[in-house]
């Protein structure tokens, strides 16, 4: 567990000496900024009169402050939901290949650390940097629209976690993809088409009616099953960002499925990675 | 051992995130589809052979001609609107026909008075056909009190060999005619020279040519065709471009329904354009993918589940198609309870009105 860490942390180091932490960040920053700037939100006592974005006019009526942050909190949640998830797929998808890249895999296998802890420490490492995006960007719009409104909603930092997890299914596709073609770009295209599967079995039901009944759409009822519903996710995520209630044996099983899905294809990238020669 | 640590999971990952969903609906009852005759069917058309064409005598005729269930036998050879013939008893005598019976007429004073009259629609009454704007209903009315319906200045005209024209004066002065043949078919509607054009072809006298249907169409409890102007004008009612496609594109519509248990509807539709039959075929089919998907999203799931009973499918090497679709037993006595319980608090309201006040 101490070797798997290490490695981890080591890809950690890797990416801020790369700048990495300095591009994921400063992207951050300037979306923060970008809202900060131009979102004005004029509270009184507790309601906002009207909302601006840019200039133009959102709201010219007077309600509720609570009632405005909410539908702002799930409207946010669900672009960072899509949007964190779709930059993160691009962004990340270039680690895996680089630990495989010739020279530096033979360095890594000369170390006295197991292949699968190479791996699983990889992965680990990737989806931590992630987390600590996640936290910084959720972290900074609630405090910037705390500010800006009065109103304090931690809640949107839970409803970011619920994305983070989704990430973590994304990425062990990714990482999984390398282990048989090594490739940022197809890396990073298995990300969104993880995402966009994700959505289509969230919605397998409502899709299913399209099709004719016969083995076509029971094959593809199947085929959706163990795909993690990262559309319902999404959803999820703004619910509890929007402070609105939730069936916690639901959010329970969707998450620890999702992370359940990533484990599995973790363990076909260590059997890939046992059998392959560097 | 990776690959089946990752089986694992996968299949422990589908359980648990199916758990996470609203339980399944089960899939609605297969219904049955009338898509070619049964062996029941088969008798029943060869039990109904009992009319023979009453020919000239001929010296060089060695057999007399083959007899014809009289029903398919008054059939013209062609159709403005359709020609469509309902298996009337068996129908009211279905699983389903004590509750229709009782949703169409309930417990009024219009059934028992054709009971009194000796005419049991129940027993009386085989089939119901309509060709074109004539009515035409087969049975036994040879006993039936019918006449006394009849207005006093009623006139009786003899027709051919077994017909009979009546005569009723209508308030406007006019004429409304109905036409009798052997006892066993009452015509109502249309005009009169259509009710004598079928008398016509009951005598044999008509123009000779295939019929619009033959023995062989004659399954299901409702089966007949209708011409695609008919159809078109029907569902242009609703969608004007739908019905320009079948006006220009289907010749003729073949329909089959069966009601022995649930409904199910079987509908040829005939190419007169390969090209736009396709493009109706597709047209139908996205329409009721659409309904389905809209029906779903609105959380009509009784109504996604009826228009998953829908298709549309490709007839085998040629350019014609079918359409299918099906209502089952369960959605048809819930509907059917549902106008009975409506009819009777309509029964009810008037009963507690009581007489509308005379002028």
């Amino acid at each position: 567990m101490r070797q798997l860490l290490r490695v981890a942390l080591d890809l950690l180091l890797e990416a801020a000496r790369r700048k990495w932490f300095l591009a994921l960040f400063g992207a951050i920053t300037f979306v923060l900024l970008l809202l900060g700037f131009s979102l004005q939100l004029d509270v009184i006592d507790g309601a906002i009169a009207g909302s601006k974005l840019f200039g133009s006019l959102l709201f010219d009526d007077i309600v509720s402050a609570n009632q405005v942050m909410a539908g702002l909190y799930k409207v946010t949640a669900y672009v960072s939901f899509y949007g964190g998830a779709f930059f993160l797929a691009i962004a990340c998808s270039d680690f895996a290949p680089e630990l495989l890249a010739p020279g530096r895999i033979e360095h890594l296998l000369s170390l006295p650390v197991s292949r699968w802890q190479l791996l699983f420490g990889t992965y680990v490492g990737v989806v931590t940097l992630a987390a600590l995006g996640v936290l910084y960007g959720a972290g900074g719009l609630t405090v910037l629209l705390g500010l800006k409104t009065g109103v304090w909603n931690f809640k949107l930092l839970l409803g970011s976690g619920v994305g983070w997890v989704g990430f973590c299914a994304l990425y062990a596709v990714m990482l999984t993809a390398n282990f048989f073609v090594r490739s940022a770009a197809l890396s990073g295209a298995l990300g969104v088409v993880t995402l966009i599967l994700g959505v289509v079995a969230s919605f397998r039901e409502s899709i299913a009616v399209a099709m004719e009944a016969g083995p076509g759409r029971e094959l593809f009822g199947w085929a959706m099953l163990p795909i993690p519903r990262l559309g319902t996710l999404a959803t999820v995520s703004a619910h509890l960002a929007a402070s609105e209630p939730l069936d916690g044996e639901m959010v329970g099983r969707l998450l620890v499925g999702c992370l359940i899905f990533s484990a599995a294809l973790l363990s076909v990238a260590a059997w890939r990675f046992e059998r392959k020669d560097f | 051992m990776w690959l089946v640590v990752a089986a694992l999971l996968l299949a422990a990952g589908a359980w648990l995130m199916r758990g996470a969903e609203p339980p399944e609906r089960p899939p609605p009852p297969p219904v049955r589809l009338p898509t070619r005759m049964n062996s029941d069917e088969r008798q029943r058309a060869s039990n109904r052979r009992t009319w023979v064409p009453l020919a000239e005598p001929d010296a060089g005729q060695v057999a007399p001609p083959p007899a014809k269930d009289p029903v398919l036998a008054m059939m013209p050879t062609e159709v403005k609107r359709g020609a469509v013939v309902a298996e009337f008893n068996a129908i009211v005598n279905s699983e389903l026909g004590g509750l229709m019976t009782d949703c169409l007429f309930g417990e009024g004073d219009f059934l028992g008075e054709l009971r009194d009259a000796g005419l049991d629609p129940t027993t009386n009454i085989d089939r119901v056909a309509m060709i074109d704007d004539s009515l035409v209903v087969t049975g036994d009315f040879k006993n039936a009190g019918w006449r006394k319906f009849l207005p006093d200045d009623a006139v009786a005209k003899g027709y051919g060999r077994q017909g009979e024209l009546i005569e009723v004066k209508r308030e406007d002065g006019g004429v409304e005619t109905f036409a009798t043949w052997g006892g066993q078919m009452f015509v109502a509607g249309g005009d009169e020279a259509s009710q004598k054009a079928i008398l016509d072809r009951l005598d044999g006298n008509g123009p000779q040519g295939a019929r619009v249907m033959d023995e062989g169409m004659a399954y299901g409890e409702v089966y007949g065709v209708l011409a695609s102007n008919a159809l078109a004008d029907l569902i242009g009612r609703q969608d004007a471009r739908l019905g320009e496609t079948i006006r220009q594109s289907a010749k003729s519509v073949q329909v089959h329904m069966d009601v022995s248990h649930d409904v199910g509807l079987v509908a040829d539709v005939g190419s007169q354009d390969p090209a736009r039959t396709e493009e109706l075929r597709r047209a139908l089919g996205s329409a009721l993918s659409l309904a389905r998907m809209q029906a779903q999203a609105q959380g009509k799931t009784e109504q996604a589940d009826l228009l998953d009973l829908a298709h549309v499918r490709s007839a085998e090497g040629g350019s014609d198609f079918r359409l299918e679709a099906g209502l089952p037993y369960e959605f048809m006595e819930k509907t059917f309870r549902e106008c009975i319980a409506q009819r009777k608090e309509r029964a009810l309201e008037r009963k507690d009105a009581g007489p509308s006040p005379t002028p």
